[in-house]
């Protein structure tokens, strides 16, 4: 197993930027995923871990060696594609076994090792068939097979479920990741898809455009965005713009009390998740007042869509009520914000950053 | 002519660190186009610029070219054919391929094989045929004489388009019958919802999505019949177009003219590259339409006594008029001969005058073939991996060069490489080299492109899996490219093979008694008037090709491959 360090990397292409001077610590044995919308860069970073790219500046270390200037085919990494590029002249067996085969093994521990792999992934019966006689799952665990048989010392996924469907792909997430604790494989795993994410990884990095937003635990990246980006990619989020004017907070034609004391006239951006909006009894200078779009019941709870007055639309979760009616359609209420984190609106190097 | 994707793809990887095996393919492929198409026409169109006996610089070649009637004549025949044998294509091919694509025709399996067939048979071989039976004496012409009707000569202009239509109008069919089952049914369907009768529903939907297919079979079919040489030089007569033109003056008995010869060629040349550059004005812009993933319409049953009995005729019509030289040129030889005149006994003569006088032409043609196609293979493999995955400026020049090839008549490539390699250090005039390699750049343009097409149908991903396992990049391409590219290569290979070893018009020009091939000997036995011996040897040559079809079918090559 092996850490991961990255020091000022930079990637370009044709001159753009695409990663932009990133410094990040991978630590051995961690699930570590690249969260962020499509074009980020996230594949670009992989592929730098793999070697596929050649960073344009920084450094790159595997297990505290200097892996930069490694070719491809001596990085000993393991990776998954988002298109599972099984070889498709080849069987299940010799799939599996060509990493092996490259090192030289001796043909019965070659066997044993294929075997013991795919029985790993639950596919031992499945030894001679060709690929194109698989199903999508079952290609990708062919793949991930492929990729552990060697041993690699950091296991590398791009997107590895977004070509099965919705059902297959919480399946095949949760054998991932067992597979991956009980290995303790130091792995790099790369999704657009927040959902997902929060559920397999022990960190996560979020990224937009080519920089790092926010590097934590899914906890944190959730209940603690550092970043109004973080707070506005995971989970529903309102985020509402407001100024700081005589003391208060003005948002949506509400006054709030600031969480911290923040300079007169300071532009900031609150962010409101559903939970932390509660049902008010009329209105009140601290109340935001809006009509009900849309009440869906979710079960445990009931999620209205509100249309604020003073413009915008924010998603409030009521608790289920004793008689377990819905708010009528266009229906006024008023919500109490419980408390939110707030981001600095100005435009400059700061835009983005959480204030309070 | 270069997926989208490929630009992306191509950027995504560079080279790691240094120059690669690709960086020396590409200087090679570079090396070979210059060598082998570049020098030799630049020695033709440097000759075209150097009055014909005093050497003088200067435009007098043209002169006289553009002063002569007969040249001039020589000009507009060469367009008048090709044109003329286009349209006929047209007019054959197309109604064929709609019939095949929306009617069942019995035995419609069978009419696709014949139609393949007849475009593989070598030109000069169905010239010939045609001659046996509608040339003076010929069979049909005495039956008919015998009824008292006069059939039209098969000698000159009209007997050429006769002979070049049935000879090209597969690929006019192959193209748009590709066309017609990429397109939806849905479409056509739409349109008749929308209230418009079958067979307007299929003038306005079909017929403009097949219009790349027409415009492409059309040039395929101007370009076949201004190149060819063979059908005009025996059944032109007195009719005289620039492919024979060329060689004439190069080779005629007098000591030849061989500035006349350069000029002409250039001429050649440039129609040819006229005729590429009006297809792609005619289609800019257009991509081939639909996909081979959607549902062609089904084809529907005939109905009513007029289909019934027109649709098969005319199907069954076309692919037995077309496939008639071939069962002429193998009954006829075994037939007993003296000189021109067939008999009515059964007999070996034929085969034996073969063996004994130009059993050379069987190894050489079989040896020359096969140590083209080695190249071919070796070289297309390569470089077509090499243009579809890398997109540099540098691949980009590779590819256009290799356009060339294509629009070079065989006739003026056989000039340029004796212009060309007369003199140490290249002295090849004579050799079997010449040939061989003559051979190669012909067909290399189409194996490349066969070979780049596969390798876009891999994902980059499949390369980089691989690498990533441990596999450095030449190992990479020997375990998990090559395999993939095996099949459809063994199929261009095949295709390569028929070509070669039925090539006329350049090897006319280059052999020597000690290189004669089998399309040389049948050539000069019919010139000669010893038609069993050349029956014998196009029969030979008929089988060879036969063999090479059932590989290509066996290792899974698809019609629609074939004019690639
Ligand atoms: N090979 C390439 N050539 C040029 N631009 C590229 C290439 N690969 C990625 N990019 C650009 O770099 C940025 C990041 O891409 P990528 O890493 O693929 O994003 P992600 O995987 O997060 O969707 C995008 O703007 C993309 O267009
Ligand atoms: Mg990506």
């Amino acid at each position: 197993m092996a850490d991961i360090s990255i020091r000022g990397a930079v990637k370009r292409f044709s001159g753009q930027e695409a990663l932009k001077r990133l410094d990040l610590d991978i630590r051995s044995g961690e699930f570590f995923t690249l969260l962020g919308p499509s074009g980020c860069g996230k594949t670009t970073l992989l592929r730098l871990i793999a070697g596929f790219h050649e960073a344009d500046e920084g450094r790159l270390a595997i297990a505290g060696e200097d892996a930069g200037h490694l070719p491809p085919w001596r990085r000993e990494t393991g990776m998954v594609f988002q298109n599972y590029a099984l070889f498709p002249h080849l069987s299940v067996f010799d799939n599996v076994a060509y990493g092996l085969r490259q090192r030289g093994l001796p043909r019965a521990e070659l066997a044993a090792r294929v075997h013991e792999a795919l029985a790993r992934v639950r596919l031992g019966p499945f030894a001679a068939r060709m690929p194109e006689q698989l199903s999508g799952g079952q290609k990708q665990r062919v793949a991930l097979a492929r990729a552990l048989v060697i041993r690699p010392r950091v296991l590398l996924m791009d997107e590895p479920l977004s070509n099965l469907d919705a059902r297959l792909r919480i399946d095949l997430r949760r054998d991932i990741r067992l597979l991956q604790q009980e290995l303790g494989i130091t792995t790099v795993y790369v999704t657009h898809d927040q959902e997902e994410a929060l559920a397999v990884s022990d960190r996560i990095m979020v990224m937009e455009a080519g920089e790092i937003r926010q590097i934590g635990t899914p906890h944190a990246i959730y209940d603690a965005p550092e970043h109004v980006f973080v707070a506005g990619f995971i989970g529903a989020c309102a985020l509402l713009p407001g100024r700081v004017r005589g003391g208060a907070l003005e948002i949506a034609g509400a006054r709030l009390p600031p969480p911290a004391p923040l300079p007169e006239g300071a532009e900031v951006t609150l962010a409101l998740r559903p939970q932390d909006l509660a049902l008010a009894e009329g209105p009140g200078p601290d109340r935001l007042a809006g009509r009900v779009r849309l009440a869906s019941f979710l079960g445990a709870q009931t999620r209205l869509t509100v249309a604020l007055d003073a413009g915008g639309e924010v998603e409030a979760d009521l608790p289920r009520g004793a008689d377990g009616r819905l708010p009528a359609r266009g229906a006024p209420v008023h919500l109490a914000p419980l408390g939110g984190p707030l981001f600095d609106a100005r435009p400059g190097p700061g835009q983005g950053r959480r204030l309070a | 002519m270069r997926p989208a994707a490929r630009a992306d793809a191509g950027r995504a990887r560079r080279r790691w660190r240094g120059p690669d095996l690709w960086d020396g393919v590409t200087l090679a492929g570079f090396a070979v186009l210059a060598l082998l198409v570049l020098w030799p026409l630049g020695q033709l169109f440097r000759a075209s610029f150097h009055a014909e006996f005093t050497g003088e610089f200067g435009l007098s070649n043209y002169a006289t070219f553009f002063g002569s009637r007969y040249f001039r004549a020589a000009l507009w025949n060469s367009l008048a054919i090709s044109a003329l044998s286009a349209l006929g294509a047209l007019a054959v091919g197309l109604p064929l391929a709609v019939v095949m694509a929306r009617r069942r025709i019995p035995g419609g399996g069978a009419v696709r094989i014949l139609i393949v067939l007849s475009l593989m048979s070598p030109p000069f071989i169905g010239a010939y045929a045609w001659i046996i039976l509608l040339g003076r004496g010929g069979v049909l012409t005495r039956w008919a004489q015998a009824a008292g009707v006069d059939l039209p000569s098969i000698y000159g202009p009209g007997g050429i388009v006769f002979v070049s239509v049935l000879q090209l109008y597969p690929l006019v069919f192959l193209l748009a019958y590709g066309a017609l089952q990429r397109i939806d049914r849905s479409l056509e369907e739409a349109a008749a919802i929308l209230g418009r009768r079958p067979a307007n529903a299929f003038l306005t939907t079909a017929f403009p999505m097949m219009r790349p297919a027409v415009v492409t079979g059309a040039l395929l079919v101007f370009l076949a019949v201004l190149s060819d040489f063979g059908a005009p030089i025996l059944l032109g007569e007195n009719f005289e177009v620039l492919a024979t033109l060329a060689f004439r003056l190069y080779l005629s008995e007098v000591g030849g003219e061989p500035a006349m010869a350069a000029t002409t060629s250039v001429l050649l040349v440039a129609l040819a590259g006229a005729a590429i550059l009006l297809q792609r004005l005619l289609l800019a812009g257009r991509s081939h339409a639909g996909d081979s993933t959607v549902a062609p319409p089904e084809r529907r049953a005939l109905r009513g006594a007029a289909e019934r009995l027109l649709l098969p005729a005319f199907a069954w019509g076309v692919v037995l008029v077309a496939n008639l030289p071939l069962l002429v040129i193998v009954y006829t030889s075994f037939l007993e001969t003296r000189g021109p005149v067939f008999g009515e006994a059964f007999s070996l003569m034929s085969y034996r005058t073969v063996f004994a006088t130009v059993g050379r032409a069987v190894t050489n043609s079989l040896t020359f073939s096969a140590l083209a196609l080695a190249l071919i293979a070796v070289a297309g493999a390569l470089l077509g991996y090499l243009l579809a995955r890398r997109d540099t400026a540098a691949t980009r020049a590779l590819d256009a060069l290799l356009m060339i090839p294509y629009v070079i008549p065989g006739t003026v490539l056989g000039i340029g490489f004796i212009t060309a390699f007369n003199a140490p250090p290249l002295y090849l005039t004579g050799t079997v080299a010449i040939i061989v390699v003559a051979y190669f750049i012909r067909r290399l343009p189409y194996m490349v492109r066969a070979a780049a097409a596969i390798v876009y149908q891999v994902d980059r991903a499949v390369e980089e899996a691989s690498v990533n396992l441990g596999a450095p990049p030449l190992r990479t391409f020997r375990k998990i490219m090559l395999p993939l590219m095996a099949p459809g290569l063994l199929a261009g290979a095949t295709l390569a093979f028929v070509e070669v070893i039925n090539e006329l018009s350049a090897t006319v020009v280059l052999y020597t008694g000690r290189t004669v091939t089998m399309p040389i000997a049948t050539y000069s036995q019919v010139i000669g008037g010893a038609y069993g011996t050349a029956a014998a040897v196009a029969s030979l040559l008929v089988l060879v090709t036969g063999l090479a079809l059932a590989v290509f079918n066996l290792v899974g090559g698809r019609e629609d491959r074939m004019s690639l």
